[in-house]
């Protein structure tokens, strides 16, 4: 006789598993904190590299004038906005980095908690039925 | 409305059946309309256009993730772009790299949104896309939007001024590359279409969330109407060059679609909404439960409708048939020879 329940528990498990379970495992497989940080290493390099192409455009919009300039301009000063710029481009993105990571983590977390929850209800509705 | 719900059924179970075939079709096609789209725009290396190479590709692109579309179309319009001018070229691929690194990274399933984006752009109703991501997924789709918009009006506006990247003499490198620039950076049509969509997105949702009869069907009647005439009155005051007509009929096109995408994952029967209160030690809870409508697939069901000998009811039993519809109403059909009525009254 086929269970109905069961059937849908195991059709939504199998959903499941097909869309997110590996990619959630993997995030669990971290603790939070770890998680974060690697997240946020991840951002400081790809900030770094988009940084340096918003820098490179720049430069390049008034190449002329920038060779010409760059010998009269105080590079110091010049190297102090460039880092300053940087910095608050990095510090919004890395909130930014904080927030979705940690709500990221959170719903793998909890997702992969509802699946073994599921598991252990199938495992046990089995058991019942021998 | 019964037959669409049918249709809609029937077309549920297709897809079911058939899932294995028909995700990679429907990437095969979104990479070729894709690409024949980008050809028909920009078009500037000849081999790029050629059927053979489009086919190949989007054949490659069926069996693969669907972010693999993205990747090669923007490869396609990069290639297309160093075809016009090495400084296009440069500026595209920053322009790219910038929406990846910062962006997409986050948020990898809404990749396909930078994508269709320009792709509606292109068939004249990209309405359809700040209402249905506002129907569809959350705020967060802004972004996806806006970075669609971005590469629309980017490819636009290389292909605006063609003539001026295409010459070789009348501007430098360094010219056509501020040129470029200052077409993305100055470009007051873009902004203009990135906070309206924004905007007209966070209405939809937040319009689509109220626990009010029809929120969707009101979220999508504002979403259009706002987005309609915030872009006429930009159009008035701006002079930004949109078309009065296109933006009509596109809103007209688009109300209809986001009615579709409505029909086809929110169908609701507001006419048996139950209002419900209980409580429990804590809490008194108030909750308003509004039915989907479902239609069962049409079945075939066998009725006995009166005692009669054995040998008779299996030959009655074929001959009476009940087709019974989703709805409850039941049409019997009783076809019954005249030798058998007979043979019935005998045996009585």
């Amino acid at each position: 006789m086929v269970n109905e329940e069961r059937i849908k528990l195991m059709t939504r498990m199998a959903a499941y598993e097909k869309e997110e379970h590996k990619k959630n495992k993997t995030i669990v497989s971290f603790f939070k904190s770890d998680y974060i940080s690697m997240q946020t290493l991840k951002s400081i390099v790809y900030t770094t590299i988009a940084f340096a192409i918003m820098f490179g455009l720049y430069v390049l919009y008034d190449f002329e004038i920038f060779m010409k300039e760059i010998y009269q301009m105080d590079i110091f000063e010049f190297a102090k906005s460039v880092i300053i710029v940087y910095g608050i481009f990095m510090g919004i993105i890395l909130v930014i980095t904080y927030i979705v990571s940690l709500y990221q983590y959170n719903r793998a977390l909890q997702s992969t908690k509802l699946y073994y929850a599921n598991l252990k209800k199938l495992s046990q509705d089995y058991g019942e039925e021998e | 409305m019964t037959g669409l719900l049918e249709l809609r059924e029937y077309l549920k179970q297709i897809y079911a059946k058939y899932e294995v075939y028909l995700k990679p079709c429907v990437k095969f096609l979104t990479a070729l309309v894709t690409l024949i789209a980008i050809n028909t725009s920009m078009g500037y290396m000849s081999v790029l256009k050629h059927p053979a190479v489009i086919l190949v590709i989007a054949l490659m692109c069926s069996f693969m993730p669907k972010n693999f579309v993205v990747l090669v179309s923007a490869l396609w319009i990069m290639v297309h772009s160093f075809s016009l001018a090495a400084e296009c070229a440069a500026v595209v691929a920053a322009v790219f790299a910038i929406i990846f690194l910062l962006y997409l990274r986050f948020s990898p399933k809404d990749t396909i949104v930078v994508l269709l984006t320009p792709l509606l752009f292109a068939f004249k109703i990209p309405y359809v896309m700040p209402v249905a991501m506002g129907l569809l997924g959350g705020p967060m789709a802004v972004a996806s939007v806006s970075c669609g918009v971005i590469v629309y009006y980017v490819i636009k506006f290389m292909t605006d001024n063609s003539a001026v990247f295409s010459a070789t003499d009348a501007e430098t490198g360094s010219q056509k590359f501020r040129l470029m620039l200052d077409g993305i950076l100055d470009n007051k049509a873009m902004m203009v279409t990135i906070v309206i969509f924004a905007l007209v997105l966070i209405i939809v949702y937040v319009i689509r969330r109220l626990a009010v009869d029809y929120a969707w069907t009101i979220a999508i009647v504002s979403g259009i109407a706002v987005c309609a005439i915030s872009l006429l009155v930009c159009e008035f005051v701006m002079e930004l060059q949109f078309s009065v007509i296109a933006i009509a009929l596109g809103s007209v096109v688009s109300f209809f679609i986001c009615l579709a995408i409505q029909f086809l994952e929110f169908n609701v029967d507001y006419t048996r909404t139950e209002i419900v209160q209980f409580e429990d030690d804590e809490y008194y809870y108030y909750v308003k439960a509004v039915p989907k409508n479902v239609l069962a697939a049409p079945e075939k069901k066998v009725k006995r409708i009166n005692k009669q000998h054995k040998k008779m009811a299996t030959k009655q039993e074929k001959a009476v048939s009940t087709i019974k519809t989703s709805h409850g109403v039941s049409r019997t059909t009783v076809k019954t020879d005249v030798k058998s009525k007979n043979r019935v009254k005998q045996d009585k």
